[in-house]
């Protein structure tokens, strides 16, 4: 199956008049239909230089770009159409309406009209008949006119750098779900940020970026290493129950500090320790496997290129 | 493409800016009535010269005299649409435009027609606004001035600009004339600025073209026309100013631009438009947006 968007080994560089800044170094990836891609990093980590690649605005030095089947690398190719962007803190022509400013902007490619417009608005959650103008609008509410207009013409790709900028939580929430929507619908979807807890609830497959460099890559499927779990029980006799069957298990125990509760490491699933506990006779609070986030492994990650 | 340039259109009409300009403009007619009105009451009591200057000695000047119209008006145009790249560009609206078109160049092809609308505009408006401003302070006519047209040595002298003192055109049709002419003369000026600002992305490349004619083009031209007065009509800062097209025509003098037709200046900076076009459709094309 061709890919949506495919990535080989990009490189991109800017000169200046005594050195050479690498920006992206051997960047690659793939992204299928239906798929949302995180790209993860702090800021300078290339994000945006690589969305400005993959929509067509900039070149790599080095490495092939394939969108929607073109190859963007050919100095004289076409763009695809079918690419939705949203840059981060996107703006609009200040002294017109929102609504004005997507109806240009949707004439550019004619594929929709006026009524897929104000669908598109109302779906954001912006009023079309709102006669204020863009330039002042909140930050909140622009971002959400800048997502209209990434999706308005129901894209194939979406390229989204940093997209829950200035939303409020309802907002976030909101845009999680109808992500997650348009990639059931088979939008593929390419998603910049340095919200890792965004990226965690929203993405399929995550890449970690460092300056230029793709630390590492991770999917939703890969195998989470388990190490056991946390709980916290009710009281001392339900803590001693918990030490005998961490004897029995050969399990490592710490408790929490003037806690009736702790970490359990061991390979025990947490449905067969759960069980056996209760069995036994324990009032359990509260059980937690212990699992790496993406926030651990991100800071794994950035940690070990330190070394 | 025409659904592009309808966005580069509304763009560079909706902008703040021209509030910016119709100060300007409003400002310069005013000055020019004052000082106009000044030099008829000097000649009067000096000379005892009756020249009396009506509406459309304003935009005559306005538009005509290198002060005016090159310092003035062509830094005001620049500093009108010359940035329309930096301000997409600042703005993160490059990446919405140019993904919605096939080409990453019809961002800029569609510009230049905006570009030379939005100069017609720009010289419209000064012509109406200072004929507005006049109409306050001087009287209407259908002709042109005895002011404008005298051919005393004193008036001719003290206009500081030139004009045919048998004008052909009636004053509609010389303007409708001098739009034609000023437009694609200040197209040509922002698209350079518009290229080199792809190149070099500060505000301050913009005004590069109009530092140039300023302070090199002119420089030069008043040093050339000292020695050989045929040699101004070279500099574009003199081909800029339509009535320069006249100077010396009826002196004994050697003619300026007087050898050069109105359609040979149009010609160049068509031919100027066009260089600038084809540098810009290739820098879109191939340099990172």
């Amino acid at each position: 199956m061709e890919h949506v968007c495919e990535l080989t080994e990009i490189c991109k560089q800017y000169r200046s008049r005594k050195t050479v800044h690498e920006v992206l170094h051997d960047v690659s990836m793939t992204l299928d239909a239906g798929e949302v891609f995180g790209f993860i990093g702090p800021n300078g980590a290339g994000k945006t230089t690589l969305l400005r690649i993959m929509c067509g605005l900039a070149h790599p030095t080095k490495g092939k770009v394939t969108i929607l089947g073109t190859d963007l690398t050919v100095r004289n190719a076409q763009l695809p159409t079918g690419i939705g962007v949203l840059v981060e803190y996107p703006s609009f022509i200040p002294e017109l309406t929102g609504r004005r400013n997507l109806q240009l902007l949707a004439s550019i490619r004619g594929v929709i009209g006026l009524p897929e417009v104000d669908a598109t608005m109302e779906l954001m959650g912006l009023d079309p008949g709102n006669k204020t103008p863009a330039g002042r609008y909140s930050l909140g509410m622009r971002q959400r006119l800048g997502l209209a207009q990434a999706i308005m013409e129901k894209p194939r790709l979406l390229l989204l750098d940093e997209p829950t900028n200035g939303l409020d939580p309802q907002g976030v929430a909101e845009l999680r779900s109808y992500i997650r929507h348009l990639a059931d619908q088979g939008v593929a979807i390419f998603l910049a940020s340095h919200l890792l807890n965004e990226v965690e609830q929203i993405c399929d497959r995550v890449a970690i970026v460092k300056q230029g460099h793709v630390l590492r890559q991770m999917s939703k499927n890969d195998p989470v290493p388990y190490r056991g779990f946390s709980l916290q029980v009710s009281g001392t006799k339900d803590w001693s129950l918990v030490q005998q069957w961490a004897a029995q298990h050969q399990a490592t125990l710490s408790q929490k500090d003037g806690v009736q509760g702790g970490m359990v490491g061991t390979a025990v699933p947490v449905p067969a320790a759960l069980r056996d506990l209760v069995h036994a006779g324990a009032s359990i609070e509260s059980i937690t496997p212990d699992r790496d986030t993406l926030e651990t492994t991100f800071l794994q990650a950035i940690q070990e290129e330190k070394k | 493409m025409f659904c592009m340039m309808r966005y580069q259109c509304s763009r560079l009409f909706s902008s703040k800016r021209w509030l910016f300009v119709l100060v300007i403009d409003a400002f310069l007619a005013l000055a020019v009535v004052l000082d106009r009105k000044d030099r008829i009451s000097y000649l009067l009591t000096k000379y005892y010269i009756s020249a009396p200057a009506n509406i459309w000695d304003v935009p005559v000047q306005m538009l005509c005299a290198d002060i005016m119209m090159i310092i003035i008006l062509v830094t005001t145009f620049v500093f009108l649409v010359g940035d329309a790249f930096l301000r997409d560009e600042h703005a993160g609206r490059l990446p919405m435009l140019v993904s919605r078109t096939r080409n990453r160049a019809t961002w800029f092809v569609s510009l230049i027609p905006a570009l030379f609308l939005a100069a017609v505009a720009f010289v419209g408006a000064a012509v109406v606004i200072s004929l507005g401003i006049a109409l306050l302070f001087l009287p209407a006519s259908t002709s042109f001035s005895p002011f404008l047209t005298s051919t005393i040595n004193q008036v001719y002298s003290f206009r500081a600009y030139h004009f045919l003192p048998n004008m052909p055109l009636s004053p509609p049709l010389f303007f409708a004339g001098l739009i034609g002419y000023l437009a694609p003369a200040l197209c040509s000026i922002a698209l350079l600025s518009v290229v080199i600002s792809i190149w070099w992305r500060q505000t301050v490349a913009v005004f590069i073209p109009v530092v140039w004619i300023l302070m090199v083009d002119m420089s030069l031209q008043g040093g050339v026309t000292r020695f050989s007065p045929g040699g101004g009509r070279f500099f574009f800062s003199t081909q800029l100013q339509l009535t320069q097209h006249w100077q010396w025509a009826d002196s004994k003098i050697t003619a300026a631009l007087y050898p050069f037709p109105v359609a040979a200046s149009v010609i160049v900076f068509g031919i100027l438009c066009v260089i600038w076009s084809a540098l810009g459709y290739f820098s879109a094309r191939y340099v990172d947006l």
